[in-house]
């Protein structure tokens, strides 16, 4: 198998998809290590004295290949060895790589000390299998001040923090104010006024919803999610994601009734445009909205005329949850330098790193709370107050489940923005399908 | 003929380097994921032996199924269209057609062209607004203008055309060089015969390229099975998993997944059909070169 595919792969690497071909390539070893080797669950480390002048702590992490920006891990890096002395070492790779490669990071006898992932179940399983570092003298030492829900969202089932959050950014429907101004719009509520402000968008001639799926199918299960939190709430919404319930029943059937009013709303092309053409509409005025993270491009002459609202309320009893997808860091049990691991984690929670994070990611907020409300972006602002109002937060369906409950999703969610109601059937059936085989194959 | 000293030394040497390569980077990890493919494994936790539950499990999973049938029409397609069409070609340009050297030339610079940055291209052009679409309403064929690769029952077909395009001037240049190695005499004893072009080319044509048929044919199934880069770069396998295949599969569930066992058992599949083929053209080849 590895010749016919691999030797090919390595000699095609290419622009976009440089990941692919690099993990292909590192995975024969990985793929190769493991059955000699099946990887053994890490036991706690041997403590080491805490020199950290002379340890280098080396930290994993990963860009999206961002253009112009440089990855603000490196002068975080910087900075903390010019104030302490202390020695860092970081290396980036690809997301893709990365995600790839984790298992291999986690699990290795030499691990990186440090890495940046995601909040929620994609960490916390590794936790759970006591994959990762118990960082709680950090939290409890350095980070009293923190929100309670970034707390929560960092500790195991046993109490242990394993986490340290350092920024996150927030989900909403996007609009051009001017546009709205030109129409007589007016920002929506409730589902009511949601619904019949995307009829007059269209009797308008606009596509009333920017959206696409090629590539990025997940953008439209955003609309599930938030129909789903605004429909039967957070409990269900983290349940049912935890393959308690059935996406044949009728709470899902429920959300998809909903889902259905505005399908005729969306492009008509979302399957076939990657999720950055699905916005030019958009910014050019013939979209009227989209459902869209932080992280959305804003053209620079639109700076100041791209607005967002919070996505309707549906049923006013239930109360309003937002995603706030988290970003952050944690350490292999196997790291051969846990103490000073947790120093640079220390340093990692303050203030003055996050904002190195942050700067110029103009969606991403510090998660430390200390930093000051005018470091902030009038609608990065408003994106925190967005989420500091909300009664509860998740952190996006991929993040709440696992990467293998969400592929089925994605590709639901985005059939039906696609098809729309004659394939409701269809679409469920295979949903449930996938995820019972899921759920039969983790429970194992 | 008789091996020297010197000549077995290097034939050692020669042989055996390659070989050592071979056995450490290609069957080393083949047989490894072999191994993979009989576990529950994440990459982290223990690894668990459930024999061939991975196996079962893949003829339940329906997107297994259609990723297979995808495979299966990528072959069918693919095989056929880049053989005939670069046969054709090839046929065409050996005449010395006016201005064939450019158009060998145009056929043939797609394969300079990385099956992912084909993808690409093709994408682009495949968009909603893009130069198909444009070009079908510059046409007036406005009723033919669709949504390729939104389109769930059209866009394998769009990726196929995509990958055809690239082959189709390696398979032309393949039958060139055979073509040129047909003796011309017997064209012309077939001509003074009095054989017409059709008759020519069936009958001693096409038999002196048998050999290099075997070779192309070989080929592209073995780029067939082994599709990956242009329906990544393309659709990733989607949209809703609609081009699949076995390879966009196992990297799906090895890499973004983690169930390493199930992907192994994915790839082990994809080697049992690569190698019925391998087999295939070897027992084809090897008599013909002892001869």
């Amino acid at each position: 198998m590895s010749k016919v595919r691999y030797k090919e792969k390595g000699s095609e690497i290419s622009v976009r998809n440089v990941a692919a071909p690099l993990a292909v390539l590192s995975s024969i070893a990985l793929l190769a290590g493991c059955a000699t080797a099946p990887a053994t669950v890490a036991t706690s480390p041997a403590t080491v004295a805490a020199d950290c002048a002379t340890t280098t702590v080396s930290i994993q992490t990963w860009n999206v290949g961002e253009s112009g920006t440089e990855d603000p891990m490196i002068s975080v890096a910087e900075e903390y060895m010019a104030s302490t002395g202390n020695d860092v070492e970081v290396n980036s790779v690809n997301v893709e790589v990365f995600r790839s490669q984790l298992p291999t990071y986690i699990s290795s006898n030499t691990p990186p000390d440090g890495l940046k992932w995601l909040a929620g179940s994609t960490s916390r399983g590794f936790a759970e299998e006591g994959s990762l570092l118990d960082v709680s003298d950090v939290w409890a030492n350095n980070m009293s001040d923190y929100p309670a829900g970034l707390k929560a969202l960092s500790t195991d089932s046993t109490g242990k923090q394993y986490f340290i959050p350092t920024n996150y950014y927030w989900w909403g429907v996007f609009y051009r104010p001017s546009l709205f101004e030109e129409k007589g719009y007016s920002v929506p509520e409730t589902w009511e006024e949601f619904t019949s402000l995307a009829k007059k968008m269209e009797s308008d001639k606009l596509t009333p919803i920017a959206i696409g799926t090629s590539g990025a199918e997940w953008v439209a299960t955003a609309w599930f999610d938030y129909l789903n939190l605004r429909i039967n709430g957070a409990q269900f919404h983290r349940e049912l994601l935890q393959g308690k319930h059935s996406f044949t029943g009728p709470e899902v059937r429920a959300v998809f009734d909903k889902f259905a009013e505005i399908q005729p709303y969306f492009d008509p092309n979302s399957a076939g445009q990657e999720w950055q053409a699905g916005l030019q509409p958009l910014y050019n005025k013939a979209a009227g909205m989209t459902l869209m993270g932080g992280f959305l491009p804003i053209p620079e002459e639109m700076a100041d005329d791209i607005d967002f609202f919070a996505f309707p309320t549906i049923d006013p009893s239930i109360p309003r949850v937002e995603e706030a997808p988290t970003d952050g860091f944690f350490a292999s049990a196997n790291t051969d330098a846990p103490e000073c691991t947790k120093e640079f984690f220390a340093y990692l929670s303050t203030a003055d790193a996050q904002l190195k994070f942050i700067e110029g990611r103009g969606s991403q907020i510090a998660a430390n709370p200390s930093v000051p409300d005018d470091y902030y972006s009038d609608l990065t602002r408003k994106g925190r107050d967005h989420l500091a109002g909300a009664a509860d937060i998740t952190q996006f369906y991929d993040r709440d489940s696992s990467q293998e409950f969400a592929t089925p999703a994605n590709a639901a969610n985005a059939k039906f923005i696609a098809k729309g109601k004659g394939s409701l059937e269809e679409i469920l059936a295979e949903w449930q399908a996938a995820a019972e085989r899921v759920i039969a194959e983790q429970t194992k | 003929m008789r091996l020297f000293r010197g000549d077995r030394f290097a034939a050692i040497a020669l042989l055996g380097i390659p070989l050592l390569f071979e056995v450490v980077w290609v069957m080393w990890p083949a047989i490894q994921s072999i191994g993979i493919s009989t576990l529950r494994w994440n990459g982290t936790s223990d690894a668990t032996f459930i024999g061939g539950e991975n196996f079962t499990n893949l003829l339940s999973d329906p997107l297994f199924m259609t990723a297979l049938g995808n495979n299966a029409k990528w072959l069918l397609v693919f095989g056929v269209l880049s053989v005939l069409g670069g046969l054709a070609l090839a046929l065409v340009l050996h005449e010395q057609i006016k201005g064939w050297k450019i158009y060998r030339s145009a056929f043939f610079t797609p394969i300079a062209v990385s099956f992912v940055v084909t993808g690409f291209i093709w994408k682009w052009m495949f968009a909603p607004s893009g130069v198909v679409n444009s070009g079908l309403g510059a046409m007036g064929l406005e009723k033919f203008v669709t949504n390729w690769l939104g389109d769930e029952d059209l866009v394998l077909w769009a990726v196929i055309v995509a990958a055809v395009w690239r082959q189709v001037g390696y398979v032309m240049i393949l039958f060139l060089a055979a073509l040129k190695s047909v003796d011309v005499s017997t064209i012309e004893a077939a001509t003074v015969d009095g054989a017409n072009y059709w008759q020519r080319l069936r009958n001693v044509v096409l038999p002196a390229l048998a050999p290099s048929v075997a070779t192309v044919v070989a080929v592209t199934v073995i780029d067939s099975m082994r599709t990956f880069d242009i329906v990544w770069s393309m659709t990733q396998g989607g949209p809703f998993n609609s081009t699949q295949v076995l390879s966009t599969l196992m990297w799906r569930e090895a890499f973004g997944n983690y169930n390493l066992g199930y992907a192994s058992a994915i790839a082990v599949v994809i080697l049992l059909l690569t190698l019925v083929f391998v087999i295939l053209y070897l027992l084809r080849a090897i008599p013909k070169e002892i001869k």
